[in-house]
């Protein structure tokens, strides 16, 4: 959008025309990184897509850990807590 | 208002919820076996308590924080070892992530290691069980933009410490995590 409005402004002074565009092109840039500062939390200067890279491993280290095969022991103690249930 | 949990659906439910009790216990203890201790635990207090649990309501949260409390009472009792966050890691990390651009999955975890606790507590409840910060907030007793905070400092630090803010790609195995992923949840 700001490209196409400094292009059309650009127009009869084509001296100036790229240069005028660049310093918009510079002013967008600077927007961009003002939306990567709002996307993130509170604060944060961590860039969505970075955030996204983190995310993602962490979900992947975390499905490892959900997927490890469970010990006996805990539907033991379940099922020792249900059937003490049953008796009490 | 409440209903008496049903045994055996509780039984199932809690059957069910074992994997994420156990991963959030690891999370807070490194320790596998001390992690297993306070499942076990957590499980009979669960149990014990199972009527004041309101039905209807997220049972993992009410697991989770139950988990967490246990923790915290035993740590204080220093029956579990405070978790090793040791500055020298972080150091390996991040001049490993400064040299190659890249990281796996094992510089993830050791990444991870390093945060405070209650970062990895924040993130792993928000970025990996999917809490919303409302709910994060209620099983840590604490504000909203307190959880919020720690979400954000732990990702930044993951990210200078693995060197993912400089934009370079990372050695990860994208394909299969996002099957991984689907069928965590």
């Amino acid at each position: 959008m700001i490209k196409l409005v400094a292009q059309g402004r650009g127009r009869g002074h084509s001296g100036s025309n790229s240069r005028s565009g660049t310093v918009d092109e510079m002013a967008q840039d600077s927007d961009k990184n003002e939306d990567a500062r709002k996307g993130a939390d509170e604060g944060a200067l961590l860039p969505r897509e970075a955030q996204g890279r983190i995310g993602h491993h962490l979900r992947h280290v975390y499905s490892k850990l959900l997927a490890e095969p469970l010990p006996d022991k805990f539907s033991r103690l379940l099922e020792e807590l249900a059937k003490s249930e049953k008796k009490g | 208002m409440k209903a008496p949990a049903d045994p055996v659906s509780m039984q199932e439910e809690l059957t069910a919820l074992l994997p994420n009790l156990r991963a959030f216990a690891r999370t807070l203890c490194g320790n596998a076996d001390q992690a297993d201790d306070l499942v076990q635990e957590t499980l009979v207090k669960a149990w014990r308590s199972r009527d004041s649990y309101v039905q209807g309501t997220n049972l993992k949260a009410w697991l989770f924080t139950i988990l967490r409390n246990t923790f915290l009472s035993e740590r204080r009792k220093r029956k579990y070892e405070v978790h090793d966050t040791d500055g020298k890691l972080a150091q390996q990390l991040s001049v490993k992530g400064a040299q190659s651009g890249h990281m796996d999955l094992v510089d993830f975890s050791k990444a991870f290691d390093t945060l405070p606790e209650e970062q990895r507590e924040a993130l792993v409840l928000v970025g990996a069980e999917g809490f919303a910060y409302e709910e994060a907030a209620a099983m840590c007793n604490c504000a909203v933009g307190t959880i919020k905070s720690r979400v954000n400092r732990a990702r930044c630090k993951l990210a200078e410490l693995l060197g993912v803010e400089s934009g370079e790609d990372f050695v990860g195995d994208a394909g299969p995590t996002v099957g991984v992923r689907t069928s965590a949840r």
